[in-house]
């Protein structure tokens, strides 16, 4: 595993935590990006030279630019990255507004395509490199109160697609994970907003509550060159959920 | 490990190739297609102890007997890889009624059956996983590819039911849906007519290999009921 970077986003919780962990602990050289430095911070201690980080904030799509030539001036060609830096929104329609809509979208959709468009030239990424981005199964069901944060994850899954096509000239794959409800800080949030659904979720996902493990080791497999033929996808990872 | 996995279409192409990987990976398989010879010439390359099975999968009827061959072997199944399948390149006008139901029957009632049988509980543990090797076909659907597609698309359906049917026993049931891939099905590695469509390659059966080894492993163990497209970058 000498040599290989990997650039996960929403690394300080979560699932882009677990990513990084994840990946770190297989030898790879993580750059792991989030708000909180101290969570970096704690991360860089338990890790030593296997983990580099710096702190950002990907709602100003601005940074993703500020982050990548902070990797090129390191000399650390990316041969992946794990997109996870994104928010949930539980908000009935009538309760949005303009301005919930332009954050959401931002967050969850525009620094996906940033990230994407600057992981496709060489100078940032090692061909043969490989994207994966988070999206949710909410892309395909939608739900009460999720109409902003499902469009968000829907426009993942399209973008992927079609982004998948230009990348492929270069080799480089670009896929989306789609699961149901991960155990993370992002679900305990759900269940604090909306009294009673860690029940209705109980009964929606027969093999119970993803473990962020399970989906790193997706990207991971999604990462490497057993998946080379794998690209454009989105996959759904349901926990038994009828999706 | 003593995990056993019954694999269809063992004798040739994609089947053989997942053979051997996940042999080398530590499972016993059962290798089951027609030509027995074939079978046990592949059963001579693998590490660990194998049973062959010779059987016509278009004998629906007699497709129990595959499982009770392996409950008198004092073998209790934790996998199906259904790899079976027969596949032509025809027009709707040059396609026969019984070429239809051949590969209906080849690729799709085969596969019914099978797993009907895998999820009885004499024949398979608790928490098995039952994985289709299917086809981007039917999401692209071009010309030629009427019967081919509708017996995948078929699978595919069925393996979304099934998910649901066998939950109960935790099995899990997914399909893997590849473009093309260098087998005696599909075209060659180098062969430039396929190349534009699918700018990744032409799949090395390998490849779906390892996505089956996934699939069959305890890292897959949230996924069910899902069709997953291997399109070596072709448009689906």
């Amino acid at each position: 595993m000498e040599d290989k970077n990997i650039l996960i986003t929403g690394a300080t919780s979560g699932i882009g935590e677990a990513m990084a962990r994840h990946f770190c602990r297989l030898g790879m050289r993580v750059i792991a990006t989030g708000r909180k430095q101290e969570k970096l911070d704690q991360l860089s201690l338990e890790f030593g030279d296997r983990l580099e980080s710096m702190a950002i904030d990907l709602s100003e799509v601005q940074n993703v630019e500020r982050l990548f030539d902070f990797c090129r001036e390191q000399n650390w060609k990316l041969d992946g990255i794990v997109h996870c830096a994104g928010i949930t929104m539980n908000l009935p329609l009538r309760a949005s507004s303009i301005s919930a809509t332009e954050d959401i979208v931002r967050i969850n959709f525009e620094s996906l395509v940033e990230i994407t468009r600057l992981a496709s030239s060489k100078r940032y990424t090692k061909e043969g490199a490989a994207i994966v981005a988070m999206s949710s199964t909410a892309s395909i069901t939608g739900g009460k109160g999720l109409s902003l944060y499902s469009a968000t994850k829907a426009a993942v899954n399209l973008f992927v697609k079609s982004a998948a096509m230009e990348l492929s000239s270069r080799k480089i794959r670009i896929n989306a994970i789609a699961p149901m409800f991960v155990e993370t800080p992002m679900y305990y949030q759900t269940v604090e907003e909306i009294p009673g659904i860690d029940v209705a979720i109980a009964g929606s996902q027969p093999f119970g509550l993803i473990q962020p493990k399970s989906v790193a080791e997706l990207a991971e497999f999604l990462l490497s060159e057993k998946a080379k033929y794998i690209t454009g996808s989105v996959i759904i990872m349901n926990a038994g959920a009828a999706v | 490990m003593q995990k056993w996995i019954l694999i269809t279409g063992a004798s040739s192409g994609i089947g053989r190739i997942i053979a051997k990987y996940i042999d080398s990976c530590g499972y016993h398989v059962v290798l089951l297609a027609r030509n027995k010879e074939k079978l046990e010439s592949i059963q001579a390359e693998l590490v660990r102890e194998s049973l062959v099975i010779s059987f016509d999968l278009t004998d629906l009827s007699g497709i129990e007997s595959i499982f009770e061959v392996c409950q008198n072997t004092g073998i209790k199944l934790d996998g199906l890889v259904h790899c079976a399948g027969t596949g032509n390149v025809v027009p709707i006008r040059n396609t026969s009624a019984e070429d239809l139901i051949l590969t209906m029957k080849t690729n799709f009632f085969s596969f019914f059956e099978l797993g009907k049988c895998f999820s009885l509980r004499n024949y398979s543990n608790t928490g098995a996983s039952i994985i289709a090797i299917s086809s981007i076909s039917p999401l692209t659907c071009l010309p030629g590819s009427a019967a081919y597609a509708a017996s995948k698309a078929s699978i595919n359906t069925v393996v979304r039911v099934m998910s649901k049917e066998f939950m109960k026993r935790k099995i899990r049931v997914n399909a893997i849906l590849p473009g093309y891939v260098n087998t005696p099905l599909g075209p060659a590695e180098d062969d430039v007519n396929y190349i534009a469509q699918q700018p990744l390659g032409i799949i090395k059966a390998e490849y779906v290999a390892y996505f089956t080894e996934y699939l069959l492993s305890d890292k897959a163990k949230y996924m069910t009921g899902t069709l997953f497209p291997m399109s070596g970058g072709m448009a689906f």
